[in-house]
């Protein structure tokens, strides 16, 4: 038990340097561990970080894990990152991001037929900022590109995976 | 609405009232649409815009012109030459408005669900923005400001650099063309195998000669990036522009 208790250290530790979310198959490839014991592991560190009163917390997100600030403290940790100002999706560009959630693969007409207007500066800023990227083109005339969102968006709306976000019927009946 | 939706008031030879009143009594033919100006409806709708600039909802603007536009359509069908399908025409126009408001209500719905959904995405965004991840990762890459990747543009400027130096086109003996796209690729590979320090983007252009060289050259250079087989870097803004092997990538940070 003991042991455990110093690979759950471990990768707690991994969790806090690894830059984007760490998956329990890449903790696997560092470790050699057992999915089944990460999970444990994992599932463990998120209580004990729950039951006390750090400020930290595990975070499940895009597919992964990743230790974090409780938002509580945004106040004082955003006076210290002024400079590193989190990048603010504007409402066209949010409106073309969830276009392209739910309808994925999809191509830039089809995403201006919903829309109803030019998207391909938004597609733009949106590639730029690596919250879509192009993932092939469509078998069709023309063989137009064809986007997906990346882990960066699910990073930036705190999303596990794309199923996560709301059903397009159940947003139909409220 | 429907306040300022009666202030508009067309008048006419025998007729006077809004835009939908109009349309009823074309629909139940109590208005021959030939004895309908149209000139004369946008003429007074746009005087009664003019007017009313200031306090103007859109919405009733461009309801106005979604009514006034009907006008027109059914005006227009109706000035066109009958082709003797006179039947499906009568059900046409029914059906064709019904199509186009079920349609544009589905649309519409369509769009609203979207907005629904930005609306969760704004929400979410907002909570996530409170939460923050060390990043010392990459902090360190941000500071190491040394070498930066290269985007489109800059392979652009690059381009256009040499060209303007190209100008002057040496006019040599008519010579069979001896390379393609695919050769150039092939020789860009050679080149980059025998340089692991990777090669100069000027370095590719002094070997041309021609335009049409240096165009092909950058093409292949472009095909090879995007099949991912070689990688570009800039040392600083404005610096020179170095190709490397892919797999070469390591040994250059070491250099």
């Amino acid at each position: 038990m003991n042991n455990y208790s110093e690979w759950k250290n471990i990768i707690e530790c991994l969790l806090l340097v690894s830059d984007n979310p760490l998956t329990e198959k890449k903790i696997k490839e560092l470790t050699g561990l057992e999915k089944k014991i990460i999970n444990f592991l994992i599932k463990k560190l998120i209580s004990d970080y729950e039951n006390s009163s750090r400020p930290f917390k595990i975070y499940e997100i895009a597919g992964g894990y990743k230790l974090g600030t409780k938002p509580r403290y945004s106040l004082w940790v955003k006076k210290i990152l002024e400079n590193r100002k989190k990048y603010q999706i504007s409402k066209a560009a949010l409106e073309t991001l969830a276009i392209i959630a739910y309808n994925q693969p999809i191509t830039r007409l089809e995403i201006e037929k919903i829309r109803g207007v030019n998207c391909s500066g938004v597609l733009f800023n949106l590639l730029k900022h690596k919250f879509i990227k192009i993932s092939g083109r469509k078998k069709v005339p023309g063989n137009p590109l064809i986007y997906k969102v990346t882990d960066t968006f699910l990073i930036h709306f705190g999303l596990k995976k794309l199923s996560e976000l709301p059903k397009l019927t159940e947003i139909g009946i409220s | 609405m429907s306040n300022i939706d009666i202030n508009f008031i067309i008048k006419f030879d025998n007729f006077e009232g809004p835009v939908n009143k109009l349309i009823k009594s074309i629909r139940e033919n109590i208005i021959d649409i030939d004895q309908v100006p149209i000139v004369d409806i946008l003429n007074q709708y746009l005087e009664y815009l003019l007017e009313n600039k200031n306090i103007i909802d859109l919405d009733i603007a461009s309801k106005i012109i979604t009514d006034a536009a009907l006008i027109l359509k059914i005006k227009s069908e109706h000035l066109l030459p009958n082709m003797g399908i006179e039947n499906i025409e009568q059900e046409d126009e029914e059906d064709n408005n019904f199509i186009f408001i079920e349609d544009k209500d589905a649309y519409l719905q369509e769009y609203n669900k979207y907005q629904k959904v930005v609306e969760h995405l704004k929400e979410r965004e907002d909570n996530q923005s409170k939460i923050y991840f060390p990043m010392i990762e990459r902090k360190l890459k941000e500071n190491n400001v040394e070498i930066q990747k290269v985007d489109l543009a800059d392979l652009l400027t690059a381009l256009e650099k040499v060209l303007q130096n190209k100008k002057e086109e040496d006019f040599l003996p008519v010579k069979k063309r001896s390379f393609t796209v695919a050769t150039k690729m092939k020789e860009i590979i050679d080149l980059l195998k025998n340089n692991k320090g990777g090669i100069s983007f000027n370095y590719f252009m002094e070997m041309t000669q021609g335009k049409l060289e240096i165009i092909v050259t950058f093409l292949a250079l472009l095909e090879l990036i995007y099949l991912k087989k070689i990688n570009c870097y800039q040392n600083k803004n404005f610096g020179k522009i170095i190709f490397y092997m892919k797999g070469d990538a390591l040994n250059l940070k070491k250099n």
